[in-house]
């Protein structure tokens, strides 16, 4: 997904609004305890990326991956 | 598992926050969003997808849409800059430690008051997710949020 002009990525129609909201939904969707949050921070850190994207990462995480 | 309900009580929090003052923050960084972590304490090893990092004694992930991070009551970087002016200046809490924290329940302004007159003021929100959340050092996480409440739960914790 395109950034968009302010440097910040732009939500679908179909995705959450909003990027912290984004994360959130992903990690609630994937069921992360607290310690799973963290690492996901760290792994979407400085990276421009989907909703799909995130969520992928949420459940690889989960599975231990 | 919820070790203490969700509830008003900031006296106690700020208590239980206290083991927070004085170490030094080691590092600092953007994650995604407007959301930002910093580590403090000592400092342990780990490995993210085969790189060595490492993460504190004590963490702090602030979560919300709504920051200002201020020195000497002046404005160096909000959650509405540019994501390159946030990378740029959250970094530059490493180095500086926590002084004190505070709350105005009416405004729902959470406050980490650092060393050299740095302040950062969160914005409680009415998000049903928490704000900010605060790994404590027997590992248990502190969530601050949403509005004016906090719990505390376990690292293996997960939300309904």
């Amino acid at each position: 997904m395109p950034d968009k002009p302010n440097g910040k990525q732009g939500g679908g129609s179909s995705e959450p609004n909003g990027e912290n909201e984004r994360a959130h939904n992903a990690s609630s969707s994937a069921g992360l305890d607290r310690e799973q949050q963290r690492e996901l921070h760290d792994r979407i850190s400085g990276q421009t990326l989907t909703y799909q994207e995130i969520k992928e990462i949420a459940e690889d995480i989960k599975q231990g991956q | 598992m919820i070790v203490e309900k969700p509830n008003g009580d900031f006296n106690k929090l700020f208590e239980i926050l206290s083991e927070l003052k004085t170490k030094a923050i080691f590092q600092s960084y953007h994650t995604y969003g407007t959301m930002f972590i910093f580590d403090l304490g000592q400092k342990n090893e780990k490995v993210t997808q085969g790189r060595l990092g490492f993460t504190g004694e004590n963490t702090v992930i602030i979560e919300n849409d709504s920051w200002s991070l201020l020195k000497n009551n002046k404005l160096v970087v909000n959650s509405k800059k540019e994501l390159k002016e946030i990378r740029k200046y959250i970094t530059t809490l490493a180095g500086n430690h926590i002084i004190n924290f505070s709350i105005d329940p009416e405004t729902k302004l959470f406050t980490i008051s650092l060393t050299n007159d740095l302040n950062l003021e969160i914005t409680l929100s009415g998000s049903k997710y928490r704000d900010l959340g605060i790994k404590l050092k027997n590992n248990n996480w502190v969530d601050i949020g949403p509005g004016n409440t906090w719990k505390i739960v376990t690292a293996d914790h997960v939300d309904d």
